[in-house]
């Protein structure tokens, strides 16, 4: 017996297994040689006289244990495989050292490829497709709230409707409220702000999310009087707390009072994103009849059996009931039913899907250079093939070595391309965490392995075979490069031009040096009059800051960065609008007299506020042009009188002022209607101090601090950024995508010239012969250098014409992702153009140059 | 100095290769030829024979090719390489040194 290398013995059973599920060639083979001998072996004792059936037998004694020997053939076997393998591997490793410029393109052509396909897959697939952390995540749904005749789509519920739908749907098997709300966290440091939601039970029911530690809560803990608890985010728990496990069962002090952490989420379960903390809502008394305070995301899980279908059906029969029963508030209410995955992603999902398929573009690309790369080394090496074939090598072991060779080149790719996704997809998780859902979930797992593992495979395996029309498909794939790249330039292009337009579009105000402190108030002072007082206070210590032009409050910082309450309801008097109770809302902000200066947000017409419009004088109101076009078309509103309810019940004001507008929901939105109050008449809990300096804002922040700890050491600080970090981070999806598509387009760009240099670089050295004859006979080498220059740009000019036809007809799809510019927009056609018929000359230049110095007489010679 | 064991198997790779260095032939072939040769004396263990004959194909010593054998099944031929048709001649040489040793130490002095 020889040696086993496997004691356990293992290898032979797994061989077996993997026999009877594969019965592969060799061991059919090996049936038949065996099966053949016992046969062979019966009829000769049949023979010498016994019969059939004895014969067999014995023939079989004979032989001894067929599966032995069956082992026995396959380790031998085994081994051989292995043996060639590895042969081919290092014949193929030395036959690449002989090469390395080459080895060293191929590779490089191979990582630029599939290190962007695998870089943008890691993020499609993390926020599109990783499966998310629930138990079937597919049957969970948001719950909005819709108003039909102001076409509002989805939006936070009441509490009271909430409940009603939990009592008498029949849709879910649990349905849950959860409310923003703020917590100050108590620290060594000082108080810390940290996001909160209270969550109605059955809230980890719905989501079905297991606890990384501890537990979740527990029924007794929605009940009042109960001890106080928390849950907290992974996020919050690894970055506040450096993930200390002993944490469960620690008490916080938040908000002033003792809350007992009792368990810690795993990662990934965000919901709402970027949650922070989860506690049980306890409602009060009188948020039970609160039926139009509409602050709470709803969400459920399908109850076995119901589609979603089937619940906005009973949802709907359910809202209509509602509405009659309700009438003043609820009348003119529907509901929306929205899958969990759609909610969290559903806004980025078709730039996303842009992205990935431009990688398509590219991986095309790739393909197309490798081919051509591969062409060049199959016609260098048919000599070298020839002699191979006359020595004795077998057609099977000459494509064996080519692929044992294509495969090594592909396995380095795709480990370095690993590498590069990996450490592309850390710095996008950073720049992409408040821009894109789901940005932690961007990283080189399993899926994305085998993403660029199939791929590898596939650009190693597909130009094996060099084909026979050897120039005609050189130039295709010319042709396909240049149409190619041009598709990717030209979109790139279009998504240059649409943020362009989207930054030059005037926000309507001046966001450059402006601080925004963002303070929580209500706890600390209660009483409005108190509020009113601290922000006046705050404001003129602000003021006086060195460096501060101006300072101001407000309520609402344009871009979303909510802070209180945005909206209010209201009523023209003397003007019905719709329905008697279904009243309109506007966006609003409460803000101090300087703030409109502190944004250069201009006066159209009236007055802007004044230190006196406070409690004590007739309350006043200021509306931006939006709102004026949209009440008051061709009409000046000064002086009109409305009915406003914000945070408190409707209150009759004066308009006093029109100011210009505001893009507040976005640049590429238009300018919403806005109602502006004053702070001292409407001083909700949540405030944004803004700081208009002469430069760098930022720097002014630890005084700011230190101004505020002397007034109040206790008011912790909600958040600091800058409105040009708010206006920025409105367009950050768009740039960033723009951003890696750029990158696309110039590594597009530059693939195609790599390969036109590459293929023209062949054809020229193809047509020496020709060309010495031309040189011969008295061609100009001027001539000769046109001559090939002029084959290579006529080929770009075919290829950018189908490019242009393709990028025409892609556009339309991408249409709706862009801003101010139309798919057919002229500007990007023409520069994707004109770069790449540039680039085509720029690289076949080169090899036409080379052809041209050719020596005449040397080259007939050979 | 090599083991009894590789002995014994160097002389199932002797037979094999000697036997088929007059003509190409499939496994239950060459035992039977070997058994014949041998009046009946040498009885190659057919469960050594098949890996022994895989083993030499994989050293080269042997090719194999598919053809039908008499009864109409499929049989696989073996057939010395020109590898194996010098291994052949070594291992020759070496038994017969190996023989020679042996006779002399028995022979009588």
């Amino acid at each position: 017996m020889r040696p086993s290398a496997d004691p356990l013995g293992l290898l032979p059973r797994l061989r077996r297994i993997r026999a009877i599920l594969f019965r592969s060639r060799a061991e059919r083979d090996l049936d038949d040689e065996i099966e053949l001998h016992l046969s062979l072996e019966a009829t000769e004792l049949v023979r010498q006289g016994l019969d059939p059936q004895a014969a067999a037998v014995v023939a079989r004694r004979r032989f001894g244990r067929i599966d032995m020997v069956k082992d026995a053939v396959r380790t031998i076997r085994g081994g051989e495989a292995v043996d060639e393998l590895r042969r081919d591997l290092v014949f193929a490793a030395r036959a690449l050292r002989r090469r390395p410029g080459f080895a060293a393109v191929v590779v490089l052509t191979l990582v630029i490829g599939l290190a962007s396909a695998t870089t943008i897959f890691g993020v499609v697939y993390g926020v599109l497709w990783a499966p998310l952390p629930y138990g079937e995540p597919d049957r969970i749904v948001t719950v909005s709230q819709t108003e039909r005749s102001r076409g509002r789509e989805q939006g936070p519920a009441s509490l009271p409707n909430f409940l009603d739908w939990r009592a008498r749907s029949r849709s879910f098997s649990a349905l849950a409220a959860i409310e923003p709300f703020g917590m100050r966290l108590t620290t060594p440091e000082g108080p810390e702000r940290i996001p909160a939601w209270r969550v109605t039970e059955g809230f980890f029911d719905v989501l079905r999310a297991r606890p990384l530690l501890g537990r979740t809560f527990s029924a007794d803990e929605y009940q009042r009087g109960r001890a106080r608890v928390v849950v907290l985010d992974y996020q919050t728990w690894s970055t506040r707390f450096n993930a200390d496990s002993s944490l469960v069962g620690k008490v916080l002090i938040m908000n002033d009072e003792p809350r007992q952490v009792i368990g810690v989420m795993p990662p990934g379960v965000e919901f709402p994103p970027r949650p922070g903390v989860w506690v049980p809502k306890i409602p009060e008394p009188a948020e039970l009849l609160e039926r139009n305070a509409a602050f709470y995301t709803v969400v459920g899980r399908l109850a076995p059996g119901v589609t979603i279908d089937g619940a906005r059906a009973d949802m709907s029969r359910l809202a209509a009931v509602l509405g009659q029963e309700y009438p003043t508030v609820d009348r003119d209410l529907g509901v929306a039913l929205t899958p969990l995955r759609t909610y969290l992603v559903g806004s980025v999902r078709a730039r996303l899907l842009v992205l990935f398929g431009s990688v398509g573009l590219l991986l095309l690309l790739t393909g197309a250079n490798l081919t051509t790369l591969l062409f060049a080394r199959a016609v260098e090496r048919e000599g070298e093939l020839a002699i191979r074939a006359a020595l004795g090598a077998g057609r099977w072991r000459i494509a064996r070595q080519i692929v044992a060779e294509h495969l090594l080149l592909a396995g380095v790719a795709f480990a370095l391309s690993l590498v590069a996704a990996s450490v592309a997809l850390r710095d996008i998780r950073g720049v992409a965490a408040g821009l894109l859902p789901r940005a932690g979930e961007m990283h080189i797992g399993l899926p994305a392995v085998l993403f660029a593992a199939v791929i590898a495979l596939a650009m190693a395996l597909a130009p094996l075979r060099p084909p026979h029309r050897r120039r005609r498909v050189q130039r295709t794939l010319v042709v396909a490069e240049v149409a190619l790249a041009v598709i990717l330039v030209v979109g790139a292009g279009l998504f240059v031009r649409s943020v362009r337009a989207l930054l030059r579009v005037d926000p309507g105000f001046t966001p450059e040096n402006v601080l925004a402190i963002t303070l929580q108030t209500e706890s600390l002072y209660p009483a409005d009059s108190l509020r009113a007082q601290f922000a006046r206070t705050v404001e003129a210590r602000f003021a006086a800051l060195p460096g501060v032009r101006f300072a101001a409050v407000t309520t609402a910082l344009p871009f979303g960065g909510d802070i209180g309450p945005v909206q209010s309801s209201f009523e023209i008097r003397d003007r019905p609008l719709g329905s008697a109770r279904a009243r309109p809302t506007v966006r609003t902000a409460a803000i101090s007299p300087g703030y409109f200066a502190a944004l250069h947000i201009g006066l159209r017409t009236g007055r802007a506020f004044l230190p006196t419009d406070d409690a004590t004088h007739p309350q006043v109101a200021i509306v931006s042009a939006a709102f004026a076009r949209q009440y008051w078309p061709g009409a000046n509103p000064v002086g009109q009188q409305i009915t406003v309810s914000f945070d408190s019940g409707p209150v009759l004001r004066e308009i006093v002022g029109v100011v210009a507008d505001v893009h507040d929901a976005g640049l590429d939105r238009p300018p919403t209607p806005v109602l502006y109050l004053p702070y001292a008449q409407a001083p909700t809990g949540g405030v944004a101090f803004v700081l208009e300096t002469g430069s760098s804002p930022r720097a002014l922040l630890g005084r700011a601090r230190r101004e505020l700890a002397t007034i109040n050491g206790s008011m912790p600080v909600a958040s600091v950024t800058t409105l040009d970090e708010l206006l920025a981070q409105s367009t950050g999806p768009a740039r960033t995508i723009l951003a890696v598509l750029g990158a696309f387009a110039v590594v597009a760009v530059v693939l195609a010239g790599l390969g036109i240099f590459g293929v023209m670089s062949h054809v020229a050295r193809a047509r020496t012969k020709e060309v010495s004859i031309r040189l011969a006979l008295g061609a100009s080498s001027r001539r000769i250098l046109g001559l090939v220059l002029g084959e290579a740009v006529g080929l770009a000019g075919v290829g950018t014409l189908i490019g242009v036809l393709a990028a025409l007809g892609l556009g339309r799809s991408i249409g709706a992702l862009l801003y101010g510019v139309s798919p057919l927009d002229p500007v990007a056609l023409t520069a994707g153009v004109a770069l790449l018929l540039a680039v085509a000359s720029v690289a076949a230049y080169v090899p036409a140059r080379r052809a041209a110095a050719v020596d005449a007489v040397r080259a007939l010679r050979q | 100095m090599a083991s009894p064991d590789d002995r014994l198997q160097g002389t199932l790779d002797l037979l094999v290769l000697r036997t088929l260095a007059h003509e190409p032939l499939h496994g239950w072939a060459i035992s039977r030829r070997i058994r014949e040769r041998s009046g009946d004396v040498l009885q190659v263990n057919q469960g050594s024979l098949y890996p022994a004959l895989h083993r030499l194909e994989r050293e080269g010593w042997l090719t194999a090719e598919w053809t039908v054998a008499e009864t109409g099944r499929r049989a696989k031929v073996y057939r010395l390489t020109p590898q194996g048709r010098r291994a052949c001649e070594r291992e020759e040489r070496g038994w017969h040194a190996f023989v020679a040793a042996v006779s002399q130490v028995l022979s009588p002095a």
